[in-house]
């Protein structure tokens, strides 16, 4: 079987894309760590979000244009899908023409959308939710493979550093 | 100080708190981490952009 080649990630289209389609989500993962100042790329978008119909209908009318695919079924297009299907699935791992978008209904070990801490960030001029940096540090120490730990580090590394300046703007 | 290589690593620990130094133990470059608390979240995002830009030309 050959695998169509993959396109160039863009973030902020697919940033723009969703937020424009009213699709309520977070952004965790790679890019939130890259948005909290780690330095690690990433080559893919993580996003949490409701897994309920409303919002799920939005985001594949979102997608519909940028032929959204199950990556691990390059065949099979997300549009093709029942929503009672679509409502049963713990995440969705999408090829898009604008890049790889992947879709948690539950971040471990936070648990569903409603549990997570978000702030809102300006991220190209849109203010997006993200995932504060202390959850994205439980997250990256409980998965806890070689890149996360760095991802952690360097997240907690930061931390200090922004204590360390705050407490010197205020004296 | 004229920092050297030799130095480095010393010189970015004095300037850090336990996290820091254990960032640097790891092998973690902090002055990109230092560069990139400096930007907003935009301008991280624009240069991890170009990063990206730049291997998806590679790989085709």
């Amino acid at each position: 079987m050959t695998r169509r080649a993959r396109p160039p990630q863009q973030n902020e289209q697919l940033v723009r894309t969703l937020t424009a389609a009213g699709v309520e989500f977070a952004v965790i993962g790679g890019v939130a760590a890259l948005l909290h100042g780690a330095s690690q790329m990433t080559v893919d978008l993580d996003i949490a979000a409701p897994f309920n119909e409303q919002n799920l209908t939005r985001l594949l009318a979102a997608l519909a244009p940028f032929s959204p695919m199950h990556a691990t079924q390059p065949r099979l297009s997300l549009l093709d899908e029942p929503m009672e299907r679509l409502l049963q699935f713990r995440l969705f791992l999408i090829e898009t023409t604008l890049g790889r978008l992947d879709v948690l209904r539950e971040v471990q070990p936070l648990g569903d959308f409603g549990m997570l801490r978000t702030i809102e960030m300006d991220v190209y001029g849109i203010a997006a939710k993200v995932l504060t940096r202390d959850d994205l540090i439980r997250v990256k120490r409980t998965v806890a493979r070689p890149k996360d730990i760095v991802v952690a580090l360097e997240l907690e590394a930061a931390r200090e550093r922004e204590g360390r300046d705050e407490d010197t703007s205020s004296t | 100080m004229l920092l050297t290589p030799e130095n480095l690593a010393d010189h970015l620990r004095s300037d850090g708190g336990p996290a820091w130094q254990a960032a640097i133990d790891y092998g973690i470059d902090v002055t990109l981490l230092e560069r990139n608390l400096a930007l907003s979240p935009t301008d991280r995002m624009r240069q991890h952009d170009e990063a990206l830009r730049l291997y998806f030309e590679h790989r085709r």
